[in-house]
């Protein structure tokens, strides 16, 4: 916790409200949720270099604090298996990313591990006017998008909440494991929807997360990008 | 921020149990607010009643004043329904006469946009500044049966029951309260809320949690100032007294009107579904569910859990019934085998053994034998609640006719019924099992004395076993949270 506040005091002094992806995820994995490990590289070698130590496939990232939308920017290159792929992906964002937004403050890329693919849920919080701040649940991509396939309880919950809001969810038989597709861990599940709302309870100076994707398998689950918005 | 000063004891004590009203807008013209509130006030209660009116010597031949302030005697509540340009003047008059608490009937407020909003905040800031508590503005009035006080215009006694109702809406107070009178259910207060330009939802709740007079609230809602708070509250309060809850403002276009009718700001309606579902509140489709599940609260047990048994007295409706529970997400309980051995005494040889249980063939008449059955099935320890699809009791125009009996033969036969149903009662309290009894609907009914048999009997009756289907699942529902916050 206390790693956590240090990031958001420090993003805040840099005036601040949306947190890097890397950033994001070090408060995560702060307060004890899964991540897939992010880390910036500021040149191509130290790109090289963090592959050598966290092993192929990787997915590179355009990591600046003036571009939410990365993919749109050409921004992100997913499975990437060797080192002449990382160069020619650092290349190619680099020039796309200068073409789109000139006037963006580049860091460098972020290079992540690839999670194995697993069943994709989407856990977030925001701020109800009415009543304050509230956790969603539901399953990622298109159940998400398309079918608006979530549950809210208001923060703080308990774990019977928690249990509640996954089963409540239309697709919760998906969770179960269909035609012979791996289950997710439930208690993994409920254990990131517990801490997210712990640790909002303790920082009200939050306004958004969002955990999208995480992947769930059947014996854990992993948050494999994260988002973090302050108050203003 | 004048909702946050918590309301004190007193201003309740003059909302509710005045000594003295003046009507400010009183009129002597039939049909209109200002005749219909005074018309109300005079028949009920006894308490000093002052009507305003500038233009008028008399109003129902009472001495009328020209202001508020002219009245000799203290005033502890004024009801205002004069044009809503004069509101805040006469509020003003009102905070400098002493008067304690206000009930602004006057609409034209929040709810019409931009300059009825900024007057609305006008009334609050004199209320605040005043120390003066207002229901409204846009109310259609208050009701308290203990003290035989309603600003609704309505006359004659009221009878004191157990619900309270809470309506951003009069049109639907009032509404709520006569379908739950129909039903034989008295109410301890009745509160059409309005904009809630002072006195909100919340603060409603936080007194009625107190009111000892209340063990059960209804409430149509269309949008909270303070969810939160009223979250809180709810969450303390549903452990001891069942909140049943009407919501709309959760379509597109329902949200709309809502906003139009008084301002409030809808909010996520999946929010709000989260927030009752976590404070315990059932939350209900519609009116005629709220008065289901209210007269269900009152009537009946909470069940164990989902799992029906079904004794009926044909195929049909055992159908009928065994789809809509399925439906609505309840479990056709297996019969334990003691049971199927019990009914096997009583049922032809070619009874299909599980539940639902057909009855094929016993009259109403043979209430014995149904009798047999049903404390069969209200004692499997597999089933938590019973259908019974059976006419044990019987309408008066029917045995007339079809039966052929006298007026005293009916009379000895609705003693027989009663009888009956009063070892019906025994069993549904023993076990904690209700027993729904599908019958024409209990306000329907064109023989009073069968109502009053169905309450008496706490056995809930419905002509639609969805319907019937729907409020157990709410029931079910409620037992579960119960069970849950206070850790059975």
């Amino acid at each position: 916790m206390n790693n956590a506040s240090q990031i958001i005091d420090n993003v805040k002094k840099q005036g601040r409200a949306i947190m890097t992806e890397i950033e994001a995820k070090q408060v995560f994995k702060g307060i004890g949720i899964n991540t897939i490990e992010t880390r910036l590289a500021s040149s191509l070698r130290e790109a090289l270099a963090i592959c050598d130590e966290i092993g192929f496939p990787v997915v590179l990232k355009i990591a600046s604090p003036d571009i939410t939308h990365k993919s749109d920017a050409g921004g992100v290159k997913v499975g990437l298996k060797n080192k002449a792929e990382v160069r020619k992906a650092y290349r190619e964002i680099m020039e796309s990313v200068k073409q789109k937004y000139p006037e963006a403050k580049i860091e460098g890329v972020s290079v992540q591990g690839m999670a194995r693919p697993g069943i994709e849920i989407i856990i977030g919080m925001f701020k109800d006017a009415q009543f304050g701040p509230v956790i969603m649940f539901g399953l990622g991509g298109i159940f998400v998008e398309v079918l608006k396939d979530v549950s809210f309880r208001l923060i703080p919950i308990v774990q019977r909440d928690a249990d509640e809001m996954i089963k409540e969810i239309k697709g919760y038989s998906l969770l179960q494991g269909y035609r012979g597709q791996e289950p997710a861990n439930i208690p993994s599940l409920v254990d990131i929807l517990l801490k997210v709302s712990d640790f909002i309870e303790q920082t009200p100076e939050i306004k958004e997360i969002d955990l999208n994707p995480v992947f769930a398998y059947k014996d854990s689950a992993v948050a494999v990008d994260a988002r973090i918005v302050l108050e203003e | 921020m004048n909702n946050l000063a918590r309301v004190t004891q007193d201003s309740w004590r003059y909302l509710f149990s005045p000594a003295s009203v003046a009507v400010i807008g009183a009129s002597n013209t039939p049909g209109s607010w200002g005749n219909n509130a005074m018309k109300g006030l005079l028949h009920t209660g006894e308490r000093r009643i002052y009507p305003v009116n500038p233009n008028s010597a008399e109003v129902l031949g009472r001495k009328a004043y020209r202001s508020v302030v002219d009245i000799p005697d203290p005033v502890d509540l004024a009801v205002i329904v004069v044009a809503e340009k004069l509101v805040p003047d006469v509020l003003r008059e009102c905070v400098s006469k002493g008067v304690k608490a206000a009930v602004i009937i006057t609409s034209g407020f929040g709810e019409t946009g931009e300059p009825g909003r900024k007057l609305e905040a006008e009334l609050a800031e004199i209320a605040r500044l005043g120390g003066i508590r207002i229901i409204g503005p846009n109310s259609m009035g208050h009701a308290d049966t203990r003290t035989q006080l309603s600003t609704f215009g309505q006359a004659g006694e009221m009878p004191r029951g157990p619900v309270a109702v809470l309506a951003q809406s009069g049109n639907m107070c009032l509404k709520i309260v006569r379908n739950l009178a129909e039903s034989g259910v008295a109410f301890s207060k009745y509160i059409s809320t309005g904009n809630e330009a002072d006195l909100r939802m919340e603060d409603y709740l936080e007194y009625l949690a107190k009111d000892d007079d209340t063990k059960i609230i209804a409430a149509y809602i269309e949008g909270l100032r303070d969810g939160r708070r009223f979250f809180q509250l709810a969450k303390e309060i549903t452990v001891r007294k069942p909140i049943v809850v009407v919501k709309t403002g959760g379509t597109q276009e329902s949200a709309r009107a809502v906003m139009s009718h008084t301002g409030a700001l809808a909010g996520t309606d999946a929010v709000y579904t989260a927030a009752f579902k976590q404070s315990g509140v059932i939350r209900v489709e519609d009116d005629d569910e709220l008065c289901d599940v209210v007269y269900a609260l009152l009537n009946s047990p909470l069940p164990r859990s989902n799992r029906v048994g079904i004794l009926s007295i044909g195929g049909g409706p055992a159908a009928m019934t065994t789809e809509a529970c399925e439906k609505e997400g309840l479990a056709i309980g297996t019969l334990d085998p003691s049971t199927v051995s019990k009914l096997d005494k009583y049922l032809p040889s070619r009874w299909p053994r599980r539940n639902p249980v057909d009855m094929a063939g016993p009259s109403a008449a043979e209430f014995s034998v149904i009798a047999d059955l049903l404390w069969a099935l209200i004692e499997d320890k597999n089933l938590d609640f019973i259908f019974l699809l059976a006419p044990i009791v019987m309408d008066r125009a029917l045995l007339a006719s079809r039966m052929g009996l006298s007026p005293e033969a009916i009379k000895a036969y609705r003693e027989k019924e009663e009888k009956n149903m009063m070892l019906i009662r025994e069993k549904v309290e023993k076990y904690e099992k209700p027993v729904v009894m599908m019958w024409q609907w209990r306000s329907s009914s064109s023989d009073p004395d069968m109502a009053s048999l169905f309450r008496k009997a706490k056995v809930l009756v419905c002509t639609n076993t969805r319907r019937a289907a729907r409020v157990l699942r709410y029931l079910v529902w409620y037992r579960q949270y119960l069970d849950a916050a206070t850790g059975k």
